[in-house]
């Protein structure tokens, strides 16, 4: 067991908890085993579990009008789709083995249970989820200011590679192939060139201000 | 008296499923307020230390920007503000100003955290609440960014569209849900 405490202790969340609150943990999920390729869940599908990472990697792609994007990448002690067991919704990613992995999956219904068996660990899970969407908020809504105020900071994109860790655009939609019907050529350009001119975001920024204030 | 009835809270839909005991516990952990139109609950930048729940009335959510202050939203009777404070210590995102008559019930860091002590499960429950408004928050404005990323790739402005979706698509966001009145201008 102890092993295993450990595991859901590497998780980020739940790293403060006792032995007895990890062993609640422990009873509430569920091992899965998938080789590269496997796919946990699909965009669009209803959600109302999460994925902990035991071993391996997972990739997370979403659709967009460029094709299937690759948006982040899990590697082992990582949450997968925490939201879906507190506030359940259609996945917003496809997510996918990206090698031989192990994860435990947990349930609403383990939720609920884990309230139960250990207010501690549910409480740890609940503030932490609200945490991480009290700091993303605050990151988007500074990123849609900065947008809007064509203030953002643009990475230098000047022969670097992109960052391997998350993110890199996929030429193909490899996993949504089947479902998606636009095609994503050509591959957009990741150039300064790019750059748009100074004042090209003004009539976009009053309409959408025009939107937030309800006026559209 | 009370300004503030377990039967006004009856009727805040996010708080259904809470029974009368439980409502009479959160009656008892807040504090009732009332504001008069133009009067602030809380400024951008304060320090964060409690929640409200608006019964009745409606407030605006101002933000400030580069471009002077911004008109986010305006809530109605039902919703929650602030309530990340419970939890988190960052300071207030936003200026929240009454604009019509409105009665709330405040609910601070230190009386939230003794009920977690006493009502685990009262405690709990809110907290669920807290994050389930948060993360339908946070879908809705992810969306909006992508709206505007998008909008913005399909005039040849597309660049940096992919750091956006990298940190923001997952795992919380995405698709927008009916919001418990935490709409953020998206209609």
């Amino acid at each position: 067991m102890a092993d295993n405490r450990d595991i859901i202790r590497r998780v980020r969340i739940f790293a403060t908890l006792g032995d007895a609150d990890c062993d609640a943990v422990l009873r509430i999920i569920k091992a899965r085993r998938g080789e590269a390729g496997t796919v946990l869940f699909r965009e669009g599908e209803p959600g109302a579990t999460m994925i902990i990472v035991a071993e391996g990697e997972l990739v997370a792609q979403v659709n967009s009008k460029l094709g299937a994007v690759e948006v982040a990448r899990f590697g082992v002690g990582e949450v997968v789709g925490e939201a879906a067991v507190i506030d359940p919704a259609p996945r917003s990613a496809t997510v996918t083995a990206s090698a031989r992995s192990l994860v435990y999956e947990f349930s609403r219904d383990g939720l609920k249970q884990l309230e139960q068996e250990s207010p501690a660990a549910a409480s740890a899970l609940v503030r932490a989820v609200i945490r991480d969407v009290a700091r993303r908020l605050r990151e988007i809504n500074q990123r849609i200011e900065l947008e809007l105020t064509g203030q953002v900071q643009r990475p230098s994109m000047s022969g670097e590679a992109p960052r391997s860790r998350r993110a890199s655009m996929m030429g193909e939609p490899p996993v949504a192939s089947q479902r998606s019907t636009s095609v994503p050529t050509p591959r957009p350009a990741m150039s300064p060139l790019a750059q748009p001119p100074p004042q090209s975001t003004k009539p976009a920024l009053g309409k959408l201000l025009d939107k937030m204030r309800g006026n559209s | 008296m009370s300004l503030i009835s377990v039967q006004q809270l009856r009727s805040v839909r996010a708080l259904a499923g809470y029974s009368d005991r439980d409502l009479e516990t959160l009656v008892a952990t807040g504090k009732p307020l009332r504001y008069t139109p133009q009067m602030k609950l809380f400024s951008e930048g304060d320090a964060a230390r409690s929640c409200f729940l608006l019964l009745t009335g409606e407030v605006d959510v101002i933000k400030a920007t580069a471009n002077g202050p911004q008109l986010l939203a305006t809530l109605k009777a039902g919703s929650f503000v602030g309530q990340i404070a419970l939890v988190d210590n960052s300071p207030r995102s936003a200026t929240i100003v009454a604009r019509l008559e409105t009665v709330v019930l405040e609910i601070d860091r230190d009386a939230f955290e003794r009920l977690c002590a006493t009502h685990a499960q009262v405690g709990l429950r809110f907290q669920e609440l807290i994050a389930i408004a948060g993360i339908r928050q946070l879908r809705a404005t992810t969306a909006r960014l992508r709206d505007l990323l998008e909008s913005k790739a399909s005039r040849g402005e597309l660049l940096y569209m992919q750091g956006a979706l990298d940190e923001w698509d997952m795992p919380l966001a995405g698709d927008v849900a009916p919001t418990l009145e935490l709409d953020y201008g998206r209609r």
